[in-house]
């Protein structure tokens, strides 16, 4: 799986406890064209993995259910290596999530 | 109410949603509109720009859906692309479905011949036992004294039995018929653990001379002969003149064909041991089977043996000097022959199965090269190596299966013509079929043969993905090209080894052929009968051959008619080897006696096998009972006991027959005959006159004038004009009984050059296919040489010298192996050593003419290519 920096940042994202495209996009300033690619791309490569968020918590916040993504063990993997490629992401990615504003 | 942007942005994801692979659009429509819904609570967010993410998104899932096929698309994509390229798909499959049947079959062969578990309790600890000799090759019969000796003192062994084959004649139905029997001591059935099927077995009083008038019978011919009728038990049969009661039905489990490998036998009688038996130590005719004490191993129980036999040898010097015995498992000694020669076959098979594999991962390379661009596409779109490489090796997988399901066919083809053509001394060989096992194995070979043909040319163009670059480079690199160069010089490598395995065979049979057997065995019939029952005297057995040969001789068509015992190349030969003095010499040291076989002849025998005369004379009228006795020797025998300078005419010979001190003066010495087969040497033989040691033992033959076959009816008629009562055990003509001795090697033969033809196609494909692959990607440089120069003839001798090159180093790699596996071969030349020359350059040529013919097209496309067309393109 090739490493762009934009990858990276992603991976820093999930790793920061952000779990769904528009959240990650917050934090990371990227795209919604960029980030979602590279979700789909972490899934193929099995370093995330997706699934529905709780129906009532989101009935209990009156919207939909959201699809979440967690890292996997590769996926941890992954993001500490790109953590360690890219020493300049963690302060990029201390945006506050998106609801917190 | 959703807001007007909202509103919009839905509608952009709504339309990016029809991009998206219709498995994953709900779900993914879900998640954009979760999404949206919630972020359009917060007016700052430019939910219509996200929105267009979307697009990136659904694009990105449906290129990668192309790319990322799961295996059932991965299959319908390969089998696509295979029918697509049809010439392409059925070459490669019809080569795997070679290889792949020869070694289905092989297969086969193998776990239901050589590994097949014998019917047996406790089948390991079942030997047979034969006697070895100094001065004679391989394992023979056992004399009956030595036999009764050995039992009587070995202790490694439960049982000890013997078993003779005999004719049995069966009159009192509508014609006299013979039925191919065994005689047997006791023990014979308790050493295999036979339980009967109805009936029962021999009680041991039945062993001894009157009471041993009973008989048994295998399923086999009871089901045939009576209809599986079981009150047929206890019924009686007139047999050999007697009346014989059958007891019992011995189970069909029970393999008839057990010790002499050459033909099956369905009735058992009781041996009973004859008065002169016991002092037969030099004429081996029994077999011998036995079955080892628990916890006793082969080794132990053998050098028991050899310590007996050692006894035996100071015990009875003159007959057991230099006599061994060796114990073999049933096992080995049923299929132990006939593992070399599939071994050979198995080796074939793998060969062919290889070069069948190579074969086809040059095709793959081959369109590897023509599949760059779509390789590099999907590389560029996003799929991974792995997944490249899945997807071409589901391809070979798709060929590999297809090849297989061909293969299996062709495998069924062959397991029946092994059957039909096979020579029948292999036990089981017709019950041969292709069985689920052989199935299992095919399953399990298509994967092993998809893999060997397809990683490498799939790695090799998933390796090449994104150097693609433009129209100009999908032809083959270097790399490419020297990695197929690699494998057509394996193929060439293993054609020779086959080819040149095939010309030794092939030089061997033709020396066989050249093999003088000592008689002229074209245009004679044979019919041989053992008429001991229907004639019990000696004076009616001379009265009834005289009559019948008479008989035989009046028949319109026969020039010369006569009858004799030791029936070369018969399959049941009367050998009776026997040591003896000459008068004329100092008696000998104890295990130096001369040996001759015996044969009582009549005079006209020697006519119809037109043995030549090398000295004295044939019998005649003469030589009849009551008058001085005589013999005819054979020249082989006269070579190694007169030398030089001494004449064996009128010398005397003396030696016991049927117990009886018998001196004959030689008074002719004919040429001597081969017995057992091209490959034995001719045979120390003393004939001696039918009317002075009539035997009922007797082989009728007749030379004709025209096509012996013609004359069987009215042969086997003349022959129950002289007694009706007289079964006939075997009608051939010579030819087939000399024929049907070939018949193995013809079999070995007829595969290896099948083999190495098939081969020789493969390697001669092979570098036609590189060659091809070479002037594709040099056809540019080929129109630039012609522009500058160059003559076609020029063109045309590069590109052949290129095929000749690789030949060349195919042809020396082949003939490295060659001769370092010259080895295994050398059990099956005959006349032609391991090394032959003629074979290796026979091969060597065979595989030059091969790839002067396949470099030739290639050549003149070469030849063909137009300097213009080469400019514009440059």
């Amino acid at each position: 799986m090739r490493f762009t920096y934009p990858t990276a940042l992603v991976l820093q994202a999930l790793l920061d406890d952000r779990h769904h495209g528009f959240d990650i996009m917050a934090a990371t300033g990227l795209p919604s064209g960029t980030v979602y690619p590279i979700l789909r791309r972490l899934d193929a490569a099995g370093a995330v993995r997706s699934r529905w968020e709780d129906e009532a918590t989101a009935r209990q916040e009156h919207r939909p259910a959201r699809r979440y993504y967690d890292l996997t063990a590769s996926g941890r993997a992954m993001a500490a290596e790109a953590g360690s490629r890219y020493r300049r992401l963690a302060p990029l990615t201390a945006a506050p999530a998106i609801g917190e504003v | 109410m959703p807001s007007r942007r909202h509103r919009l942005a839905l509608a952009v994801v709504a339309t990016a949603a029809r991009l998206t692979p219709a498995a994953l659009r709900p779900e993914w429509r879900r998640e954009w509109r979760a999404e949206l819904d919630t972020a359009a609570r917060d007016p700052r967010t430019p939910l219509v720009r996200h929105a267009f993410g979307a697009f990136a998104d659904a694009f990105w899932l449906r290129q990668r859906h192309v790319a990322d096929l799961d295996w059932i698309d991965d299959l319908r994509y390969g089998w696509r692309q295979l029918t697509a390229h049809a010439g392409f798909a059925l070459t490669a499959m019809s080569i795997l479905a070679v290889g792949v049947g020869a070694a289905i079959a092989m297969f086969s062969v193998t776990d239901q011949i050589l590994l097949r578990p014998l019917p047996y309790p406790d089948a390991d600890r079942l030997v047979t036992i034969w006697e070895t000799r100094a001065d004679a090759p391989g394992r023979l019969d056992v004399a009956p004294a030595n036999f009764l000796d050995w039992r009587d003192r070995v202790t490694s062994f439960e049982t000890f039995a013997a078993a003779t084959p005999i004719g049995l004649n069966h009159t009192g139905g509508d014609t006299p018929e013979v039925f191919f029997g065994m005689q047997v001591t006791a023990g014979f059935f308790e050493a295999f653990a036979v339980r009967p099927l109805y009936g029962r077995l021999f009680t041991p009083d039945e062993y001894t001379a009157g009471r041993h008038h009973v008989m048994l019978v295998h399923e086999r011919l009871w089901r045939q002969r009576f209809g599986g009728d079981p009150s047929v038990v206890g019924q009686t049969f007139t047999i050999n003149g007697a009346r014989f009661t059958l007891v019992g039905i011995v189970p069909e489990s029970f393999e008839p064909r057990l010790l002499p490998a050459a033909a099956a036998r369905h009735v058992w009688v009781p041996k009973v041991i004859q008065e002169w038996e016991p002092r037969i130590r030099t004429s081996g005719y029994w077999n011998v089977v036995a079955r080892l004490r628990p916890g006793v191993s082969l080794d132990e129980a053998q050098a028991e043996l050899a310590a007996i036999s050692a006894q035996l040898a100071r015990e009875h010097p003159r007959t057991n000097e230099g006599t061994g015995a060796v114990a073999v498992r049933v096992r080995d000694h049923l299929v132990g022959d006939v593992r070399g020669a599939f071994g050979l076959l198995a080796a074939a098979v793998a060969l062919v199965l290889l070069i069948a594999c190579v074969n086809v991962a040059s095709l793959l390379l081959a369109r590897g090269v023509s599949r760059e661009r779509e390789v590099a596409l999907r590389i560029a779109l996003g799929a991974s190596r792995p997944r490249v490489v899945r997807q071409l090796l589901v391809e070979s997988l798709v060929i590999a299966v297809a090849g297989t399901a061909a293969g299996v066919w062709l495998a069924h083809a062959a397991l029946r013509g092994i059957v039909a053509l096979g020579p029948a001394s292999i036990p089981w060989i017709d019950t041969l079929r292709l069985d689920g096992r052989g199935i299992a194995f095919a399953a399990g070979l298509a994967v092993v043969v998809a893999l060997l043909s397809g990683l490498l040319p799939a790695l090799r163009s998933a390796h090449g993905g994104l150097a693609w670059t433009g129209g100009r480079t999908t032809t083959a690199g270097p790399g490419r090209q020297r990695l197929r160069s690699g494998l057509v010089i394996a193929e060439v490598a293993l054609a020779f080894v086959l080819l040149a395995g095939a010309g030794l065979l092939v030089r061997s049979f033709v020396s066989l052929l050249a093999v003088e057997t000592g008689f002229s065995s074209a245009n004679v019939l044979a019919l041989q009968v053992f008429a001991e029952g229907q004639q019990p005297t000696a004076e009616r057995r001379a009265r009834y051959a005289e009559d019948a040969v008479a008989r035989l001789a009046a028949l319109p068509g026969v020039e010369a008619a006569g009858a004799v015992m030791a029936m070369p190349f018969i399959e049941v030969n009367i050998n009776v080897e026997e040591v003896f003095t000459i008068a004329s010499q100092p008696p000998p040291a104890d295990g130096e006696a001369p040996r001759a076989y015996l044969s009582p002849a009549t005079p006209g025998a020697f006519h119809a096998l037109r043995l030549p005369l090398r000295g004295g004379r044939l019998f005649d009228e003469r030589d009849r009972a009551g008058r001085p006795p005589v013999a005819v020797i054979s020249d082989t025998l006269a070579a190694r006991y007169w030398p030089e300078g001494r004449d064996p005419i009128g010398d005397r010979l003396t030696f016991d027959l049927s117990g009886q001190r018998t001196d004959v003066e030689v008074v002719g010495i004919v040429g001597a005959m081969r017995h057992d087969g091209l490959t034995e040497p001719p045979r120390p033989e003393i004939f001696l006159p039918h009317a002075q040691a009539a035997t009922g033992s007797l082989t009728f033959v007749a030379r004709t004038t025209g096509d012996p076959r013609a004359l069987i009816d009215a042969a086997k008629a003349a022959i129950w004009e002289a007694n009706p009562q007289q079964p006939i055990y075997r009608v051939a003509t010579l030819d087939e009984l000399v024929g049907r001795t070939l018949s193995p090697r013809r079999f070995a033969l007829a595969i290896i050059v099948g083999f190495a033809l098939v081969a020789l196609l493969l390697a001669g494909g092979g570098v036609y296919g590189v060659l091809s692959a070479v002037i594709a990607a040099r056809r540019r440089e080929m129109g630039v040489r012609v522009a500058l120069g160059a003559t076609r003839a020029d063109l045309v001798r590069s590109v052949v010298g290129r095929g000749l090159l690789l030949a060349g180093a195919g042809t020396a790699v082949g003939l490295a192996a060659t001769l370092g596996a010259g080895r295994l071969l050398e059990r099956f030349l005959f006349g032609v050593t391991a090394h032959d020359g003629l074979s290796v350059t026979g091969a060597g040529a065979a595989l030059a003419l091969a790839a002067t013919a396949a470099s030739y097209l290639p050549a003149r496309r070469a030849a063909s290519a137009d300097p213009i067309d080469a400019l514009r393109t440059e």
